[in-house]
């Protein structure tokens, strides 16, 4: 079976550091895969590079077998592949609704015709309604979406990365700065809205990782060290030694 | 700019959607009627050039703000749009006759075929360096204006002749009335058209690339086509509003396309407001009456410009609708009886204060340019208090901190209701996120 | 060709003048991310201030005094107005800014009347310093390149050298860091803006007897110092001094030669209908700052130094 997102050998430099040392991982269609790993992995830096949004200096990356490497991030997007971001990024100046809608708009798989940027569309509303539920957002759709809380922002910025009908996401510590409660709350809300598509995910919260994903892989000094369902990865020495400590799990 | 307002409670359904209707109609109206109505009673030439001329900038403020307000670019030299559209519309007419009807149409024409070229250039690069390519092409344009030859006509300019054309009815469009109907009613045309392509789903993605270019990136749109897609609306526009001058004053020259004039829409547009779509309007309004009913009376009204601008940067940066829209939210919450205090301390305050600097500035010009302003200033119903100030500057030093002084106390005053009023706020409303 | 060296030479004091104007620029930039589009303003006012204090106190006190004046100037413009609308984001600094630059140009109007005025030169600067085939280079040219790079390595020395340099450095990137070390950073800026307006005034004091002391003088400087700093790459010293001797050499080059249009077309086999072919070079000299800017677009977007963008 083709992988919905493989990487060979990505490396990356910025100046003299070396980021990213050979990274090798291959996330299945449909599978829920989590990346763990310490801070100064290098992490937030592979999402980037499978995004577009920098170029790796070797390696290879490829969506559902056809290579996304140099792409520039719409032409990415525009192949089905979505992202959210660590830090919450939406449109603050637009309502909740219009944030849905423009994403909506430009990342449809059956592409929407260019006239329809000027006299609207139905399918694309209608899509953004869907989502507009789907986040639990309805009761804010027309509240300017930088006056929203923070817990509401990162439900929004799921929604941004959802409304566009991507096949594989990518979310980048989806519970940053939440509480057990909410984190528990964002972790259902992303299992819900993400059956059926591929997910790749950064976190730290262990509790949220275990919970959802199917696989995981360990990213330590730009290299994955071990990579296998969660309970091989709890067992697994190097991994206890270098990320989860002794005292975790088993 | 999107249809949403601040997170108040929003009221009931079924009273507010008559009532934004009307509130939404209700700058339609002021602007037709303002247009229209004043040519008929007082129907005077200078009346109607002076409204022409309100017409022609509002077209050009609106244009210039799809570029600032919908997609954050900032350009220093727009009037390159507008003035090489007339250009082309000058020509045009001129050679093979279009009807002066359609004319506007030609020049925005022009115009966007101008915005496709100086866009593909100016949108390699965005933000700060966007704003500095479009200052170098506006200066480029400018200089070229003076130095090639015959293409701008030379130093004469490209004149036209409105009655050439063919005639509209029983229209020749060669007196004033008739030309002026013209230009307000493309002045309306453009302002409707520029309202529908603020409502369509293109202008909310070039929002979504002025709020966070990045993430509008990942969400699979290009931002530079997108900027070029507005700077080339932006300059079709402008065109049809180089056109009206056009039709105007019946010449297009060097000046159309002058660095004075870019600076002009600017203020124009900031003055008004970004934010909201009628605000450039109100901004086209207060140039015009700097630039043509305060110049008729002093030659500071450039001085009077500039501390106006500055004051509505540094007060209020979203400009004067975005005043109005704050204030009239906080009355509407207060209630007129409890902000009274407030506002009309602060006026009073504000117009002693501007009568001290109207002195000394006035004082100023006419320390160093004399006669003209003695002119004026003593043409004014011979205010003997006046002379008399000029003539002793101890005198007029004097009088001046006296207003400075007086200001001050209202001023204490408004800030003291100000604060009232906040703190009335804020214990009223209970903490659930309120906006800003 | 015997004056090509001359004209290369004055190309080159041009080029240091206006690259003291574009690091001013480029310094203010890189420290508080707002380009100041009065910056030429202050230019033309340390050459008005020169004048004035020059006519009461010699050329040599107002090289002193006119750029302290106008750096104190600069220093209440960032305190009172620029630091509150900090708050607002760029778009409103640079707003400040222009119209901070278009009240400076009616206060100079104001204050010294409309017509030009010009500056006298002391007679220990006056004169040629030597002259090359028959055509002479002046001594003040000398003079104004040697304050030029004068200038350029005490600059270069407090930022790179000094302890104060050092802050500035940091507070560049890391401005809260820096003032969780007790350093009062909002000073810092300020400072850093008063520097670059005393700079700027310097130049003009220095410029002043080269170019005519005339209201317009701003504007049209200013474009070309905005122009060097895009095609230099934005934030770039080194960009900025490359692009400023570029602009520089080949704009007085252009003046000084007597080719026209059609002469120089002629070399590649093209012409043009006669009106264009009779342009002189030298005609086309105000043209030639943004034609390179546009070709410097066309090529390589991100300026001569310039780090690359992130693709949006």
């Amino acid at each position: 079976m083709i992988p919905a997102l493989a990487l060979y050998g990505v490396e990356k430099r910025f100046g003299s550091t070396q980021v990213l040392r050979g990274v090798d991982l291959a996330v299945q269609p449909g599978e829920r895969h989590a990346l763990i790993g310490p801070n100064g992995a290098g992490k937030s830096t592979l999402f980037n590079l499978i995004a577009g949004g920098a170029r790796p200096n070797a390696g290879r990356i490829d969506l559902f077998g056809a290579e996304i490497t140099r792409l520039a991030p719409a032409a990415i997007t525009r192949r089905g592949l979505a992202r959210s971001f660590q830090s919450t990024s939406v449109f603050a100046r637009l309502s909740v609704f219009d944030n849905l809608r423009c994403a909506a708009l430009l990342a449809e798989r059956d592409r929407t015709r260019w006239w329809q940027r000027f006299s609207g569309s139905r399918t694309v509303d209608a899509r953004a309604a869907q989502v507009l539920d789907a986040v639990g957002l309805s009761a804010r759709r027309q509240v300017l979406a930088g006056t929203l809380s923070y817990a509401e922002q990162r439900a929004l910025d799921l929604g941004i990365a959802l409304a566009g009908g991507a096949h594989t996401l990518l979310l980048d510590e989806p519970t940053a700065g939440m509480n057990r409660a909410e984190a528990a709350r964002a972790i259902e809300l992303i299992r819900e809205t993400t059956a059926g598509r591929t997910l790749l995910m950064v976190e730290h919260d262990m509790d949220a990782v275990f919970a959802i994903a199917d696989r995981i892989s360990v990213l330590v000094q730009g290299r994955i060290i071990a990579s296998g369902t969660p309970a091989a990865i709890r067992a697994d020495a190097a991994v206890r030694a270098a990320y989860l400590g002794e005292g975790f799990g088993t | 700019m999107s249809d949403a307002h601040e997170s108040s409670a929003p009221p009931a359904p079924s009273a507010s959607a008559p009532r934004s209707f009307w509130r939404g109609l209700a700058p339609w109206l002021a602007l037709i009627l303002c247009l229209a109505v004043p040519p008929f009673i007082w129907p005077q030439s200078w009346l109607l050039a002076y409204l022409a001329q309100t017409a022609t900038m509002i077209v050009f403020a609106l244009s210039y703000n799809l570029l600032l307000g919908e997609t954050g670019l900032l350009s220093f030299g727009h009037a390159a749009f507008s003035g090489l559209g007339a250009l082309v519309a000058a020509q045009v007419f001129n050679r093979v006759g279009v009807p002066l009807v359609l004319l506007p149409l030609v020049g925005g024409i022009g115009g966007a075929l101008c915005g496709v070229l100086f866009g593909f250039i100016s949108t390699r690069r965005a933000g700060t360096a966007f704003a500095m390519i479009t200052l170098g092409l506006g200066e480029l344009v400018a200089a070229a204006a003076w130095t090639l030859p015959d293409w701008f006509g030379g130093e004469a300019g490209v004149a036209i002749d409105r009655a050439s054309g063919a005639p509209w009815g029983s229209w020749s469009f060669g007196p004033a009335r008739e030309a002026y109907a013209l230009i307000a009613g493309w002045c309306l045309l453009a302002c409707v058209a520029m309202f529908a392509l603020s409502r369509t789903p293109f202008m909310r993605v070039a929002n979504a690339v002025r709020d966070n270019p990045v993430r509008a990136a990942a969400i699979g749109c290009y931002p530079r086509r997108i900027r070029c897609g507005v700077v080339v609306a932006s300059a079709f526009f402008a065109g049809i509003a180089g056109t009206l001058a056009l039709i105007n004053v019946e010449l297009v020259s060097t000046e159309s396309v002058s660095m004075v004039r870019s600076g002009a829409v600017l203020i124009a547009t900031v003055i008004g407001g970004t934010a909201v779509f009628f605000g450039p309007v109100a901004g086209a309004a207060v140039l015009t009456f700097f630039s043509v009913a305060v110049a008729s009376v002093t030659r500071a009204w450039p001085f009077y410009l500039g501390l106006f601008f500055i004051m509505v940067v540094v007060i209020s940066p979203d400009g004067l609708a975005g005043f109005a829209q704050r204030h009239s939210a906080r009355v509407a919450a207060h209630g007129w009886r409890r902000c009274r205090a407030a506002y009309l301390w602060g006026m009073a305050a504000a117009l002693l204060w501007t009568a001290a600097i109207v002195l000394t500035v006035q004082w100023a010009y006419a320390a160093q340019f004399g006669v003209d302003d003695g002119a004026a200033l003593g043409g004014t119903g011979g205010m003997g208090a006046l002379r008399w100030l000029r003539a002793s500057p101890l005198g007029l030093g004097g009088a001046v901190l006296m207003l400075a002084a007086l200001g001050g106390l209202p001023a204490h005053y408004a800030i003291r209701a100000q604060a009232l009023l906040a703190a009335r706020r804020s214990s009223a409303s209970p903490a659930t996120g309120d906006a800003r | 060709m015997q004056s090509f060296v001359i004209n290369l030479l004055n190309g080159v004091s041009y080029g240091l003048l206006l690259f003291m104007l574009s690091a001013g620029l480029t310094l203010i930039f890189s420290m508080l991310g707002v380009l100041n589009f009065a910056h030429a303003s202050f230019y033309m006012l340390g050459a008005y201030v020169g004048f004035s204090v020059a006519a009461r106190a010699g050329f040599w006190s107002a090289l002193v005094v006119a750029p302290l004046i106008v750096g104190l100037i600069g220093a209440a413009l960032e305190r009172w107005l620029l630091r509150r609308v900090r708050a607002h984001g760029h778009l409103a600094e640079l707003l400040l800014t222009f119209g901070a630059a278009y009240l400076l140009g009616e206060l100079v109007k104001l204050g010294w009347g409309l017509s030009a005025l010009s500056a006298t030169l002391p007679a220990v600067l006056d004169g040629p310093l030597f002259t090359v085939y028959g055509t002479a280079f002046a001594r003040y040219r000398a003079f104004m390149m040697v304050v030029s790079l004068a200038m350029l390595c005490a600059l270069y020395a407090v930022l790179c050298v000094s302890k104060a340099g050092l802050i500035v450095r940091a507070a560049l990137t890391h401005a809260s860091a820096v003032e969780a070390l007790g350093h009062n950073v909002p000073r810092v800026f300020t400072g850093v803006f008063a520097a670059g307006t005393a700079l700027a005034a310097l130049a003009g004091v220095i410029g002043a007897p080269l170019f005519v002391i005339e209201p317009g003088m701003a504007e049209s400087l200013g474009s070309i110092v905005f122009v060097v700093v895009v095609i230099g790459g934005l934030g770039s010293l080194g960009g900025a001094l490359a692009a400023s001797l570029l602009v520089g050499c080949v704009q007085t080059l252009a003046v000084a030669s007597n080719l026209s249009l059609g002469e120089v077309l002629s070399m590649f086999d093209a012409s043009l209908p006669a009106e264009w072919d009779a342009l002189t070079l030298a005609q086309l000299a105000p043209l030639i700052p943004y034609l390179l800017l546009v070709a410097m677009l066309a090529l390589r977007p991100r300026g001569l130094f310039g780090r690359r963008d992130d693709h949006v």
